[in-house]
């Protein structure tokens, strides 16, 4: 299994942002994935696949981006079962699940990220 | 050119994405701004117009594929560079088809995307250099404008300015005789000595000899001391008759005299004076024309009429309209203090379709009315003056006959003995003359439209041949069109009928072709 956090991201990041910006970019991506969390709840309750497709797809660059791999891998497969010509709702409800629950610990391995 | 910082748009439905990017770029010189949605980004573009675009190419309202498609569609410069998911590979193949500058595929790091806009607003600047280079070379001494038959006129331009043969230019009113004759000055021999501009028209004819020749002391009631003219204060340089045609009879031999010999009497004096000047001159009439009529002397004509120029109606000479109307526009946005910067696509169509027939005057009087009366960046088609507007709403064709006539016949009855068709005539004929030869701005004036005007002025002319069946049965079709006997009139417009078909009008108002 992917790690979860790649570190090298975000010490990548911090070099190209500052140190003084890198808090206020992590609290970003805190707060908008958390919002994100009932978002998707919301988007499987409606059945609305496509919905589910594109958040699932911008969630994978902003995972990749914060060095979240393993979600950003579990979102591409997400992606993938939404966007199937016939969505099935409860292989799509099992991985979702799954995928909220990397995301949760993603944004705490994010969140509690400090430069050593 | 270091002064040019661009306006750089981010569109991405991630916040974190859009927050990370507007931070890389912190440090560039240019302004950043961010949306989440197609439609913002659509708003944004339309009312800031970026030079930059980063596009992502999924949003949650329209896709990025119809922001490109809104870029292009309304011509704008703005470089847009998409940014795409690793496995959309191919839609960004298909994006850099539709016309985007550059893709970047996410995760997107801080280098990436500088060099990117680097490159990028690297080729804006360039293309900026080259556009202004090309502005530079549309100007030529004091004209504004590239359209070939503008071209043409540079080329005589230069080629007769170091001769010092007369110049004589042609041309509708508030075409650029002025700025012509100041050209020709300015590549000329003489350039060194003055160049001085007299009014044929503006003049009181009892001055006008002091004016052109100077006079002495008590030379006429009024002449208080010594004054020198124009031909003495040009010594040396250039001598700019304008509106040459309105000079008077008498003083026309006066100046041909001076220009044979370049020697003149001022005014009370008999002495003989000398002076080495070259003449430039200038009218809104077609001169063959006024000495048909014996308003202007034949061999002054042909003293004068060494180089034509032809300043073509600016109607004729493509876009420059645009080109000079931007130049105006940045000027007095200048002097005025106003932000104006550029035309809405509505604006432009309305330069594009208004006749101009105050041409290059008219354009830049309504352009500095346009700046003084409005404020913002960008002039649209609302803030030109009513008349334009109607104007061109009007269009060419639509006939608008059922309009009030508006010409105005005055001095006791002047219908008397003449038949309806005879004063309409009279009175179209009238009001070309007034338009200085302009139909459409006669046309405007009549209250008809332009082709009617044209179709008339046909008829008239077939008539005059015997070519028209239906008035050949009156038996004498000459006379008709003979309209008050007498006074000869004018034919203003070359462009109508007469010139090119060496046609010589009789003072009794007959129309005679060779
Ligand atoms: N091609 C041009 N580009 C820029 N300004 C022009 C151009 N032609 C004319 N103008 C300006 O328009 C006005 C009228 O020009 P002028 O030479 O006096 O016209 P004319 O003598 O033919 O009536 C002047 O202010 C002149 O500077
Ligand atoms: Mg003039």
């Amino acid at each position: 299994m992917t790690e979860l956090l790649d570190t090298k991201v975000l010490t990548q990041m911090a070099g190209d942002v500052g140190l003084e910006v890198l808090p206020q970019l992590i609290s970003v991506f805190v707060d908008d994935s958390t919002a994100k969390l009932s978002q998707f709840r919301k988007l499987f309750d409606n059945g609305d696949w496509s919905g589910l497709a594109m958040e699932a797809h911008t969630l994978k660059s902003v995972c990749a981006t914060y060095g979240a791999m393993r979600c950003r891998d579990e979102a591409i497969a997400f992606e993938k079962l939404c966007k199937a010509a016939e969505p099935d709702r409860a292989a799509i409800g099992e991985k979702l699940d799954s995928l909220l629950g990397t995301l949760r610990e993603s944004i705490t391995a994010v969140g509690g990220f400090t430069l050593k | 050119m270091d002064s040019f910082i661009p306006t750089v748009l981010i569109v991405d439905d991630s916040a974190p994405l859009r927050l990370l990017y507007s931070t890389y770029l912190k440090d560039e010189n240019v302004n950043v701004y961010s949306v989440s949605s197609g439609r913002d980004a659509i708003d944004f573009i339309s009312s800031h117009r970026p030079d930059v675009i980063f596009l992502d190419l999924y949003l949650p309202d329209i896709s990025g594929f119809e922001v490109l498609n809104y870029v292009k569609k309304q011509n704008l410069d703005a470089r847009v560079i998409m940014l795409t998911g690793s496995g959309s590979v191919d839609d960004a193949v298909e994006a850099m088809r539709l016309g985007a500058f550059d893709f970047i595929v996410k995760p997107i790091d801080s280098a990436r995307l500088r060099v990117t806009l680097r490159n990028t607003t690297q080729h804006l600047k360039l293309k900026q250099m080259v556009s202004e280079f090309q502005t530079s070379q549309d100007v030529f001494l004091g004209f504004i404008g590239s359209s070939p038959a503008m071209k043409s006129v540079y080329s005589t331009i230069e080629r007769a300015a170091p001769s010092s043969a007369t110049v004589f230019i042609t041309g509708e009113s508030g075409t650029g005789k002025e700025v012509c004759a100041e050209a020709i000055h300015k590549l000329s021999k003489q350039k060194k000595g003055s160049f001085v501009p007299i009014n044929c028209a503006a003049i009181p004819r009892d001055l006008m000899e002091s004016e052109l020749f100077g006079h002495v002391k008590g030379a006429f009631t009024g002449a208080v001391s010594d004054k020198i003219g124009a031909v003495q204060r040009a010594d040396g340089g250039t001598l700019f008759l304008d509106e040459i045609c309105e000079l008077d009879p008498q003083l026309q031999s006066k100046l041909l005299r001076f220009i044979q010999t370049g020697k003149f009497y001022r005014v009370g004096s008999s002495k003989l004076e000398t002076v080495s000047t070259r003449i430039v001159c200038a009218t809104n009439k077609d001169p063959k024309l006024e000495v048909r009529a014996h308003h202007f002397r034949e061999d002054l004509y042909y003293r004068l009429y060494v180089i034509p120029i032809k300043l073509p109606p600016l109607r004729d000479r493509d876009d420059d309209v645009e080109r000079i109307a931007t130049r105006f526009l940045k000027n007095f946005s200048q002097e005025e203090n106003k932000g104006f910067t550029r035309f809405s696509i509505s604006a432009r169509q309305l330069l594009m379709a208004y006749d101009w027939p105050g041409n290059v005057r008219e354009l830049q009087n309504v352009i500095h009315q346009i700046v003084v009366l409005n404020d913002g960046d960008e002039v649209t088609d609302e803030m030109f003056p009513e008349s334009i507007r109607k104007d061109v709403l009007k269009g060419g064709d639509g006939s608008s006959g059922a309009q009030p006539q508006r010409a105005v016949i005055s001095v006791g009855n002047p219908y008397a003995g003449k038949t309806l068709a005879e004063i309409e005539r009279d009175a179209i004929e009238k009001t070309i003359d007034s338009c200085e030869g302009n139909i459409s701005k006669a046309a405007k004036m009549l209250g008809v439209n332009q082709s009617t005007i044209h179709r008339k002025l046909r008829s008239w002319r077939d008539e005059a041949q015997g070519k028209s069946a239906g008035v050949a049965e009156s038996g004498t079709p000459e006379k008709n069109t003979a309209c008050s006997g007498g006074s000869p009139r004018e034919l203003p417009d070359n462009k109508i009928r007469i010139t090119d078909r060496h046609s010589r009008r009789h003072d009794n108002g007959m129309v005679e072709y060779d």
